[in-house]
Order: C-alpha cells, then structure tokens, then sequence
C-alpha cells in the first residue's frame, strides 16, 4: 500500500456476506498486480475442486504506480480458468485501477457463491452486496447503465459485470469494464456468473499519501512528457494496433478464414486506415493516461423496415479486427463493427469466439458437423449468420453450441477436426501467424497469451531465426513482463517502463527497490505462475500444436512441425534448469 | 536509378510520402532509409515483389518498394 510497507488486501465472501480486511507485509516485496494476485491465488485457490465450484477465488489486485503515474492504468484479475482448467490471468484498465485505490484496497480476494444474482458495491467504508435479479439476463450495455444509475458518483467509479455468455457459464465469456475495456480471454465471465455475481461497482475517496510531493511531482512531469513528448506510444494513438492488418497480410501473417490462407483479398476493406476514414468517431483513454489508444468506430443498424436506422459506437483494435474480421472472411469494415458489437452486448471474449466460429465454419464445409447443428449454414463472409450464431453460443442454444462454448479444447474432442482448430495452449490463438517464436510464445506463455512474452515481435525484428535465442528470448522477456504487471502499467508503455524508469517511479514514493529486488519479484512470481499450473495438474511437455498452423506460409515460410516440437522440448528443459536453480537458490 | 516508393501511413509522422525516388546506382534498403529520412528502427519490413528485403540489399531501377513498420501490440 502506498505509503506503508504492506498490501491491504480485501476478503468478500458472497455465500456468508462476510468481509474482511488484512495487511500483508509478506506480500510487499512483490509490488502487486501479477506479482500479488498469483500469490493470493496459490493461497486461495482449491486443486482439488473444478474452475467454477464456488470455492474458487476471483483475484483483482492493482499495484504501487497504479493511477499516479502514467499509463499504469490496469488491473490484474486471477482465476482458475474454466477453459484451461488451471492457472488464469487477464488484466483490464478503464477506470478499475483509479477505483480501487481510491477504495483503499491493494487487493481484493472474492470466494463462494451468492444465493441469489448479486452485484457487489464497495467504497472505501462498505462493500454491500445488492440484489441483482433484476439484472440477470440483461446484455452489457444495459446492465452497465442501470447500476450506473443506481450508484451514481459518475467518473469516479468502475463497473465490472458481464453478459449472458457469463452468466450461461460459457468458458469464454469476459468481463466488461467501464464499456471499453474488458478482462478477456481465459473465462473470468464464467467465474462471475458461477458465483451469481453480475458485477461489481466500486469507488472511493480514500486520500493517496505521497510522503514527498515534490519528489513524486518532478518524477510524474518526466515520467508524463516521455510519454506524450517522444515516439514512444504515439503510434498507439494514431491508426493504433489496427495497423497491424496491413503490415501482417503484406508478410503473410494474417490468420484468415480459420487460417486456411495468411493473406486477406480485402485486407484493405478492414485495415486500421479504411476503419480510421470511414468509421472513426473518437478515441477515449483509461484513467490515468494521456494517450487514447481506445479507437471507437461507428456504424448504422436497420432495425425495422422502412428505411429505420440507429447508429452505433463500439470500440475497435487488432485482435478485434482479426478474430471478427479476416478470420472469418468478413469483408467490410461495419461488418467487422456489427460483430464486435454482438460480442460486446453478449459478454463474450472476441478472440475465442472468433476462433471457434472459424474452426465451426471449416467443419460444417467438410460435413464434420451438420447444419443441425449449427443451425445457420455457417460460411467465412457471412455476417449475419455469425451474428446469430453468437447469441447461440451466449445463450448455449443447442447440444454443439453448449459445447463450443466450453472452447475448442472441448469442440474437438467431441467432434473431431483437431488438425484446424487454432489453439495454442488451450486458448484460441492471438491474430500473429508470424512464426515459431509466436507459436511456441502462446504456447509456454504463463497465462497463455501473446501477451506472455510477445513472441510475435521476435518473429519480425529477428535477421535469421536461432532456435537457442527464440527460447531465450521468451523466458526473458515473460520475466521482465511480470514486474511490470506487477506495478501495473499497460503494457504499451512498456518501452517508456524501462528499469531506470521504473526505479526512479518507486524511488519517487518512497519504495527504494533496487535492480535485484526487481530481478528477484520477477522470478519469484514467473515461478509462482509455473507451479500453480503444476498443482492444477497442467504439463507443459503434454502441449501439441495444430496442424494448421504448419500448413499455412508465415513471415518465414511454411513452419516445420518437428521444429516446433523440438522448440518445445528446449523451452521444457531449460525451465527445468532454471526452475532447479531457482529452487536451490530458495 | 529510380524507385517506386510506398509508404504506410505510420510514416507520415516523420513527413516522408510516397512516390517516386531517384537514387545513386547501386544504392541499398539502407540508402533509401537514409534519404527518406525514416528512422530504420522504426522502419519492419521493405517488401519489393512479396518478399522482404534486407537493409544490405541492392536495388535496382524500376523496383516498387512497399516500406511497412512492424505489427505492434502489448
Ligand atoms: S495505452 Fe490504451 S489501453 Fe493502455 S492505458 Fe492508455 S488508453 Fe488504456
């Protein structure tokens, strides 16, 4: 906690309405967010029981740069993923990070299971647990402006909740956070609605101590002209990431049409450029940071005859466009928009729903499944049907869609066509067809995200590939990105984060870490992470890649599978090594 | 020589434009860099044809150039 030497950490119990508070001194050398939430995860968390038995924790903790320094704007959620069955992690920014800290909470734990559809309202003097019956059944949008409503204190609050899909416990259903953001991938949503919870509201007055101001001041000032005053992140506010569908079709890197092809013939009819021109109406910001990478783009709806149009806003960025988009063949940019807009409303995570309706659709085409099954003939270009098939998979419409809603995992083993479902590590895969160190990135990766240790920016910026320096390469980089998911900064400043800057922000509050303490929380919580998924039963040597993605040309040509594989066993025995070491060092 | 050149729009931050660039025989990626006064860090791919060329590679009159940054993301 800022200004003490301890995490205030918030315990809720929804099954006995029970809540406490402790302070953990024990925890302070971890920073927070990453570093924090697996900690409490490892101490929370029940092996023994499935992902959404009410015994398992939900995890949210910010860190000490969190609202007072630029761009440490997020949020880390932990959880037993429903998709994975074991260690899962997502971060969210919006105004989550700015609200609990002004609660007065480092951390908050959430177990068992309201007896009735709840939604939690905590200040920093209550946590109520409010009747939510009303708002079951009720899409994002809505429910997000009733409680909106019902709390007040506009701007100073943050509202997590979730859709249908969430509630149906669909394995990937996310979390809606402030509108724009969302705690995606893995199944937080399903968490949520396995506990009755539709959403939590919070906010806070509570004071934030800065022992010296002027310390802290002229470090901020630096800290905010770096951000705003150099290259570093201005490229997120520009076209921001949607400019990556130009640059991955022109390298052979798109994934499109279940990755049948990494080239799109109407890359263009969707590139960040064409959605800048036509669609773009305003750019917004988390709390806390000057940039605005958050692109909103519109579109009209006819919803009734007679020429009956309403406009609407959702936002917009790479993976988005990708999993909605050139995945499943759609051709223009507003219909990219109606779709995101389906997920949206519906609570889903866009990347996994993507990915499942792209293997649905290759599958029906093979006669693996039938149309009885899918109900609408699915076809890569077929907007509307994929709009409804959305809402089938929300709302577990049938035997297949229930089932696809587990995540492909799942989907296969039940049906079959495990050679094109695109899932690396039990999740649908991020819109990078670059090459291995991407692949075997999502693979290896702690929460089995591109995210981990962004493999996909080795596979552009490497001369040559070097098997040794791809598995180095990785460690390293997931590594350093657990200490800076641990103050929290979103990680698209993570070039403006560097180690002189990230000393000199906790100097500036009084947290005189040094190089090695920073060395050290990292690997104590990449460690953590690792042995979590190990008592959860999960083995990195088990892994297999899809088929698929050998088949299709990435930047560097076609991928070789025994590469791959061999690529695996090196990650696996190096983190043997370093897991030998680590623990004779303890 | 003379080259085709087409910038992404990420580049007009640094007030480069695409067109047309006249260049000295036997001129490089990294020569063209240099004179498009596009910084090369910032610079992914130059793809001429498909394929991706190296800073070292030669040139040649009449080449299309597609200059692209990298795919970038969190
Ligand atoms: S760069 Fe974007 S996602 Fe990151 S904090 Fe700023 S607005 Fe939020």
């Amino acid at each position: 906690m800022l200004g003490k030497d301890y995490i205030r950490v918030l315990h809720i119990n929804l099954t006995d309405e029970k809540v406490s508070v402790e302070e953990r001194k024990d925890l302070f050398h971890l920073l927070g967010g990453t570093g924090v939430a697996s900690k409490l995860l490892e101490e929370n968390m029940r092996p023994d029981l499935p992902p959404l038995h009410e015994d398992q924790p939900i995890i949210f903790a910010i860190g000490p740069l969190s609202t007072i320094f630029p761009v440490a704007t997020k949020t880390v959620a932990t959880f037993i993923s429903p998709l994975t069955g074991e260690y899962g992690e997502s971060h969210a920014g919006g105004r989550s990070a700015m609200a609990i800290r002004n609660a007065g909470y480092d951390a908050i734990v959430i177990t068992g299971r309201a007896n009735k559809p709840t939604y939690l309202s905590i200040t920093d003097h209550s946590v109520e647990f409010k009747d939510a019956r009303g708002l079951w059944g009720l899409d994002v949008e809505e429910t997000g402006r009733i409680i909106r409503e019902r709390e007040g204190i506009p701007g100073k609050r943050s509202i997590m909740r979730i859709g249908v899909s969430g509630e149906n416990l669909v394995s990937f259903a996310g979390v809606n956070v402030d509108t724009y953001r969302h705690f995606g991938r893995l199944g937080l949503g399903a968490v949520f609605g396995s506990k009755q919870l539709k959403a939590i509201a919070i906010t806070g007055e509570t004071d934030i101590p800065v022992t010296d101001f002027k310390s802290y001041y002229s470090t901020f000032r630096w800290l905010y002209k770096k951000v705003v005053e150099t290259d570093l992140m201005s490229k997120y506010h520009e076209i921001g990431t949607p400019i990556n569908i130009k640059v991955l079709n022109a390298i052979s890197s798109l994934p499109t049409k279940n990755l049948q092809q990494s080239t799109f013939e109407h890359a263009d009819d969707i590139s960040g450029e064409t959605f800048a021109q036509d669609t773009l109406v305003r750019k917004v910001s988390c709390v806390g940071c000057p940039i605005g990478c958050i692109h909103v783009g519109q579109f009209r709806r006819l919803f009734d005859k007679g020429y009956e149009y309403e406009s609407l806003a959702v936002s917009y960025d790479h993976e988005l466009i990708y999993s909605l988009g050139s995945l499943l063949g759609t051709p223009t940019a507003s219909e990219v928009l109606e779709l995101i807009d389906e997920v949206e409303e519906t609570g889903l995570d866009a990347m996994s729903t993507g990915v499942a309706l792209a293997w649905a659709t290759e599958a029906l085409e093979k006669d693996i499944l039938s149309i009885e099954q899918t109900l609408v003939p699915l076809a890569f270009g077929n907007t509307e049907n994929y709009k409804k098939a959305i809402h089938y998979i929300a709302e577990r419409t049938n035997d297949f869609y229930r089932t696809l809603g587990e995540g492909l995992t799942h989907a296969t083993e039940a049906y079959g066509g495990k050679e094109f479902a695109l899932v690396y590590g039990g999740n649908e895969m991020a819109g990078y067809h670059t090459g291995y160190a991407f692949a075997l990135g999502q693979t290896v990766g702690g929460r089995h995200s591109h995210l981990c240790n962004a493999g996909y920016q080795y596979d552009q910026s490497a001369k040559e590939l070097n098997d040794e320096e791809i598995v180095d390469y990785l460690i390293k980089e997931e590594k350093e990105r657990c200490m800076l998911t641990s103050l929290v900064i979103c990680l698209f400043a993570r070039k403006v984060y560097d180690r002189e800057t990230v000393l000199k922000a906790l100097n500036a509050i009084d947290m005189p870490f040094t190089d090695e303490d920073l060395d050290k929380m990292a690997e104590e919580t990449f460690f953590t992470r690792l042995r979590i998924k190990q008592k959860l039963g999960y083995s990195l040597e088990n892994e297999k890649f899809p088929k698929r993605a050998f088949e299709t040309p990435t930047r560097w040509g076609k991928m070789d599978e025994e590469r791959m594989n061999k690529l695996l066993h090196m990650y696996v025995e190096r983190l043997k090594a370093e897991y030998d070491r680590y623990s004779t060092a303890q | 020589m003379t080259v085709t050149v087409q910038l992404n729009d990420y580049f007009s931050r640094y007030g480069a434009q695409s067109g047309k660039v006249s260049l000295p025989d036997g001129a490089t990626v990294a020569d063209l860099l240099s004179y498009l006064k596009v910084p090369p860090s910032e610079v992914g791919f130059v793809i001429k044809t498909g394929q991706v060329l190296k800073e070292t590679d030669k040139l040649d009159d009449g080449d299309n150039l597609l200059i692209l940054p990298f795919a970038m993301g969190g």
